[in-house]
């Protein structure tokens, strides 16, 4: 019989820093596997314990993927601290649903990534350059982070902005006199200061052909969804990662439901319209 | 299938048949609190528990603490079903009905089968026998439960004179009441089964009288979002002692350990009712407050598991959480008050 609770052996090739907080682990699969994006992974520091995080790489099948990582508790200050390339991890999944790309025909993505978050969206991104390029009308893409340093995958933004249908902007909480100065400037990538949701005012696309993802820390996800629902979206427009802590992956443990919903096996992206009845952002 | 009659004196011999095949276990009558204890010895013989016992069985079903994963070794990655067969003997309704719930969860997903459950279910035979009294804190009927079982058991017993009338539930059963060569139980024997049943559903609705609640338990807390009848949860003080007894949670975490040659990975109980359950790295949590917990755990019981699950409540009304409560808070009572909320809330508008 099959165990679900076994991890697979993963080799950790390489690390890169993403910022001072922020890396990410390249890892070389020890069978290959199928991931759609915004499906996650459960990743084992080995005797440590294992926490459930979404590729940052190319969906598809594949037999190497990249996590990437913030520092923020018991398992991922391990990893950031204890491993090193040539160390084995351990790996299960993928599990859950992953981003719902078959909605995506005719219609623009509004993508809205903070700090981290723009990872699982990463992922979620190939999708829409990649295999729904052709079949999407526009991705538009609003990014935020904390400080111009704290902002992920920065070498990558003019090359997403380059693409036809594609428009980025990004937003820094607090004015920084770096940001002021110009020391990041990403060409056709619109910069502004503010929170996330200051991207979204003056939103000038078709609301109603329009399809909204979100990811990232939940009192965002929050804030985003109610700017959302003020602007006109409908709850059936709107997609949130709701990456709540998980242990089994499967559906069993009971720990993060929302409602009836499993969001291990349900989730992580959960339509609005299906959560909103149950209190879904609790007491943050 | 059909009803046969267990005479008293072929006990000692229905015992030892299940014997060969299983260690035994059975539910004790006793003075103080009945226990389901482990027979090394066949006894000549056997007072059952007329009530539920203190212990439930998910504790057959669901280890405190269960090795799930050695890794990197390859030596988990498929799990042999090796589980300890095991009889319980004397199992009342409620408890039969919570395995049910169990099994939705981690046998009848058709996506993930968790192996050391689905190992200790199918080494576990049960013999249910209809409840001879009622507890003070025994609700199954104000669930629409009935203090027998009517499925889920390899053999069931009804006491009567003389013996118990005998009903098998499964192949296995059948093999087992086969072997023993009954006759058909008789008429009166039945009449007496039911006359007994009758006799003790009476006494529940008797004990439970004023706890009826004019809605449904999970109509009232479909519109429980805001209601003033949440008082009850100021007695709470979070211990987890209503989710640690319950034979239906089965809440649990993994966590595991660095050792000499391996890496292990340990399933173990947890609790929605400990403040550390749902909190995320970094410190945020969905349910911060002790109030949000205690709404959870009446959330999953009674709106989102039946959601999930074709209806049926994660609750078989054992009472068990009503004993163990520090705060002697009762999940009757807690009802009833969102009754009344309820109803005060109509009568304004």
């Amino acid at each position: 019989m099959k165990n679900i609770y076994y991890p697979y052996k993963a080799e950790l090739t390489k690390i890169k820093d993403e910022t001072s907080n922020i890396k990410t682990f390249f890892l070389k699969l020890s069978q290959p596997l199928t991931f759609k994006g915004g499906q996650f992974m459960q990743l084992s520091a080995p005797g440590i314990g294992e926490a459930p995080f979404t590729p940052s790489s190319e969906p598809g099948e594949v037999d190497e993927m990249t996590i990437t990582i913030l520092k923020t508790g018991r398992i991922t200050d391990y990893l950031h601290e204890k491993v090193k390339p040539g160390d084995i991890l351990g790996l299960r999944g993928p599990f859950g649903h992953g981003y719902p790309t078959h909605l995506f025909d005719g219609k623009t993505v509004l993508v809205i990534g903070g700090g981290v978050g723009l990872a699982p969206l990463r992922a979620c991104l190939y999708a829409l350059f990649g295999e729904c390029y052709d079949r999407v009308n526009r991705i538009s893409i609003k990014y935020g982070a904390r400080s111009p340093y704290d902002l992920v995958f920065r070498d990558e933004y003019e090359e997403w902005a380059k693409k036809e249908k594609v428009d980025m902007s990004i937003s820094i909480d607090r004015p920084h006199p770096e940001w002021e100065k110009g020391a990041f400037k990403f060409d056709g990538v619109s910069q502004t200061v503010g929170l996330v949701t200051v991207l979204l005012d003056n939103l000038d696309v078709d609301i109603e052909n329009t399809y909204a993802v979100s990811c990232g820390p939940e009192i965002m996800l929050k804030f985003v969804t109610y700017k959302l629902l003020d602007l006109g979206f409908k709850p059936e427009q709107i997609y949130l990662s709701m990456n709540r802590r998980m242990s089994c992956g499967v559906g069993k443990c009971h720990r993060c439901n929302i409602g009836p919903y499993y969001l291990c096996k349900d989730g992580p992206d959960m339509c609005y319209a299906d959560i909103m009845n149950y209190d879904p952002f609790g007491s943050l | 299938m059909k009803r046969v009659f267990l005479p008293e004196k072929k006990l000692k011999q229905f015992f030892s048949k299940i014997s060969q095949e299983y260690e035994l276990f059975a539910c004790a009558k006793s003075e103080e609190t009945n226990r389901i204890v482990r027979l090394d010895d066949i006894p000549e013989e056997f007072e059952f528990a007329p009530v539920r016992t203190a212990e439930s069985l998910r504790l057959f079903l669901l280890k405190l603490r269960q090795l799930v994963a050695k890794y990197p070794s390859d030596e988990f990655k498929e799990i042999t079903p090796n589980f300890p067969r095991r009889a319980v003997i004397g199992v009342k309704g409620c408890d039969i009905r919570a395995i049910k719930i169990f099994d939705e969860v981690f046998l009848n997903d058709p996506d993930y089968v968790d192996p050391f459950y689905k190992s200790a279910r199918e080494s576990l035979f049960l013999v249910s026998i209809d409840c001879t009294d009622a507890l003070d804190t025994c609700f199954c009927n104000l669930l629409g439960d009935k203090p027998y079982a009517e499925e889920g058991f390899d053999i069931n017993l009804s006491p009567v004179e003389g013996g118990y009338v005998a009903i098998a539930g499964s192949d296995r059963g059948d093999e087992i009441l086969s072997s023993l060569s009954l006759s058909e139980a008789e008429q009166q024997a039945i009449s007496q089964m039911e006359t007994n049943r009758k006799t003790v559903l009476a006494k529940l609705e008797e004990i439970n009288k004023d706890f009826k609640t004019e809605k449904s338990y999970r109509e009232l807390l479909e519109a429980s979002e805001g209601s003033n009848g949440w008082e009850t949860a100021a007695d709470c003080v979070g211990c987890g002692a209503c989710t640690n007894i319950c034979p239906t949670c089965f809440c649990f975490t993994l966590y595991d350990l660095k050792g000499k040659d391996a890496n292990y990975r340990f399933s173990v109980w947890d609790s929605c009712q400990y403040s550390g359950f749902a909190r995320m790295a970094g410190g945020t949590n969905p349910r911060r407050s002790l109030l949000e917990r205690f709404k959870h755990r009446y959330n999953h019981k009674f709106l989102h598991y039946p959601i999930r699950y074709n209806g049926v409540y994660a609750c078989v009304g054992c009472g068990r959480c009503i004993v163990n409560c520090l705060g002697k808070i009762d999940i009757r009572q807690t009802f009833k008050k969102l009754d009344e909320a309820a109803k005060t809330a109509v009568s304004k508008e």
